[in-house]
């Protein structure tokens, strides 16, 4: 840089110690003066460019320019290695968004960082960060609401310089973000869960396994729920969906249903699976690219309304009565039944007798011979009759066990997809900026 | 169905004085209980015993029990196996409660509540179920030998067990509304949603 270079003189071959020590602070002060006047430039040359550069501090213009020095230094340049205390001294001044910006290299881990911050904290992150630095200036005599407003500008032009130089770091960093806000979610399902002493939640062995045509039966749910959901969304907001939407919907419902599945009874991962399918497919089926980041939002939207409504369905299939209880277990079991393709008999309670004695009252006998004992519950376990009759065995003894978590899947299904349906993603959504 | 249901057994009282305090009626026809095909059913028992068996869970109330009680020695239970595989057995006389024996499975598959002083032979029902129970895995295990502690105590002490019983009980129907054998409680929506079904 013309008219910066400091000398290099030592101290043997200055006059004196002070002579040396008046030279090296002129050459110090020399570079702040000339990389704040760098720092500036650049500065203005990049809102110029319409790509916004933070620098809210007179320190942080000065690292902008102690950055453009060090670049300079790679092509030979000697300012920066005469200056190397000062660039020190100037980068540990900076802000961490000019610090970012100003060291270049290695930064795109820091851009997956600070993605997967602002997705986990759904941006409270940088109001947090911004809060402290504000408070520390306040202490300092800044005033409090400017220093606040200075700060988080620094963090979202951050942001936006991620966005522009680590796209692929900072959405995988988003996507990881969201992730484990999923996971947080359905481990708080779960927490809940346990708080209200239904932690030992698990089948017996003896349940009976899901027929695919259940399977299917559950999926065609998925897809009402889905399909459901959009019309919902429409007739709610006066909006016309295209069949493209629609079948999108359908889809994500059933992605859904697989997915709550799949994490036993989870509706926060039936949720996401549901909100990210129905975006993504959205998208691809009405000719648009594929918006990762609506698909997240989407996912974020459906894991925290399974997560709430699962666990409003836990709890309240929780605290029926143990009559109750045992009605619904009846109740889904002969539901099952029809799901299975069979059809319950009116009048199934007979008593069936034993080998070795006793016998044992199933709740109901189907058309199709099906002998079935219904159970509800986290502590539901089998009858030492009714282990009787299913080691016997009893021919086409079926064991129905239903758990609070079903519920909270019946319940999550339908409440994500119809705030799904209700929801219309925006690009660089977030409901706290 | 399963098991959710109740009985009360009363010692050397007149059946037709215990029916009308509770204000059932017999019908005179012949039901197996657990088979809901009537709400309430009685049988006598050697010994003096009348057992009133009812179809729901809720019947058999501890003030239920107190109230019958004044007739004469009585015992109550309730059980389940569909939910939480509660059973309790409860022994009264002249109101007043005399020991009590407790099962259900929410704290652990051994649990055994007893308060009072029940029959000696609770001990040996109680080794047996706990020694089947260690035998098929304890507390992880998928069956709850233990819940049928309080219903065997039930049928030393009048000879009544309701999965053991085969002989038919005699049909019951409300009498009247003053007595104390209703239901006792309304039931809910979801009651009758599920009701929906049934024959």
């Amino acid at each position: 840089m013309p008219g910066q270079t400091p000398s290099h003189g030592r101290p043997g071959l200055a006059d004196s110690i002070e002579t040396w020590m008046a030279q090296r602070n002129a050459d110090v002060q020399r570079l702040a003066a000339g990389a704040h006047a760098v720092g500036q430039q650049v500065w203005s040359d990049g809102n110029r460019l319409n790509q916004y550069v933070s620098a809210a501090r007179p320190s942080d213009v000065a690292a902008l320019g102690v950055r453009a020095m060090q670049k300079a230094t790679a092509t030979g340049d000697r300012v920066a290695a005469g200056a190397s205390d000062a660039v020190a001294r100037q980068i540990a001044a900076m802000s961490p968004a000019a610090r970012r910006i100003a060291s270049g290299a290695g930064d795109a881990s820091l851009a997956g960082l600070n993605g997967a911050q602002d997705a986990f904290t759904f941006g409270l992150g940088d109001r947090a960060y911004a809060g402290v630095r504000a408070l520390a200036d306040a202490a300092d005599g800044a005033d409090l609401g400017r220093a606040y407003s200075r700060h988080y500008a620094g963090t979202q032009a951050l942001d936006a310089y991620d966005e522009g130089h680590h796209p692929i770091a900072r959405g995988v960093g988003e996507v990881a973000g969201t992730a484990a806000q999923i996971g947080l979610l359905g481990a708080g399902e779960g927490g809940v869960a346990a708080l209200k002493g239904l932690a030992q939640a698990r089948r017996i062995p003896q349940a009976s396994r899901l027929l695919a045509r259940e399977g299917a039966a559950l999926a065609g749910g998925g897809a009402t729920a889905g399909f459901g959901g959009q019309a919902v969304g429409d007739f709610a907001t006066g909006r016309h969906s295209s069949p493209a939407d629609y079948a999108a919907a359908t889809l994500g419902g059933v992605a859904g249903v697989g997915a709550t599945i799949l994490s036993r009874g989870r509706a926060s991962a039936g949720g996401a699976a549901d909100g990210a399918v129905t975006s993504v497919a959205q998208d691809l089926l009405n000719g648009r690219p594929v918006s990762m980041d609506n698909a997240r939002q989407a996912a974020v939207l459906g894991a925290t309304v399974g997560s709430l409504a699962g666990g409003a369905g836990r709890a309240w299939s929780n605290s029926l009565s143990r009559s109750a209880k045992g009605q619904l277990g009846e109740g889904l079991s002969k539901v099952r039944t029809v799901a299975r393709g069979d059809m319950p008999l009116a009048d199934g309670s007979v008593r069936l007798p034993l080998v070795g004695g006793g016998f044992t009252i199933p709740d109901h006998l189907t058309e199709g011979g099906e002998i079935a004992e219904a159970k509800f519950g986290n502590y539901a376990r089998l009858s030492p009759r009714q282990r009787q009759a299913y080691q016997q065995p009893l021919p086409n003894y079926r064991v129905d066990h239903f758990l609070p978590r079903d519920i909270g899947a019946m319940f999550g299904a339908p409440a994500n997809s119809a705030a799904l349906g209700l929801y219309r993603p925006t690009e660089n959504f977030s409901p706290l900026r | 169905m399963g098991w959710m249901a109740s009985w009360i057994a009363v010692q050397r009282a007149g059946k037709s004085e215990i029916l009308q305090h509770l204000g059932l009626a017999e019908l005179g026809e012949e039901v197996l209980p657990g088979t809901r095909a009537a709400p309430f059913c009685c049988r006598e028992f050697p010994d003096g015993w009348l057992v009133i068996f009812s179809e729901n869970f809720d019947w058999a109330s501890p003030k239920r029990l107190l109230d019958l009680s004044r007739l004469g020695f009585a015992i109550a239970c309730q059980f389940e196996d569909k939910v939480e595989m509660t059973s309790a057995l409860t022994a009264a006389r002249d109101g007043v409660e005399l020991w009590r024996v407790f099962h259900d499975n929410t704290q652990s598959i051994f649990r055994l509540d007893v308060s009072g002083e029940p029959p000696a032979a609770l001990a040996a029902i109680r080794d047996k179920a706990f020694e089947e129970q260690r035998a098929n895995g304890g507390e992880d295990s998928s069956t709850d030998f233990v819940q049928d502690v309080p219903l065997e105590l039930g049928r030393v002490v009048c000879g009544f067990h309701a999965e053991e019983v085969d002989a038919p009980f005699t049909a019951l129907r409300k009498a009247s509304a003053s007595g104390i054998g209703g239901e006792g409680k309304r039931r809910g929506l979801l009651g009758k949603l599920l009701s929906l079904g049934r024959g």
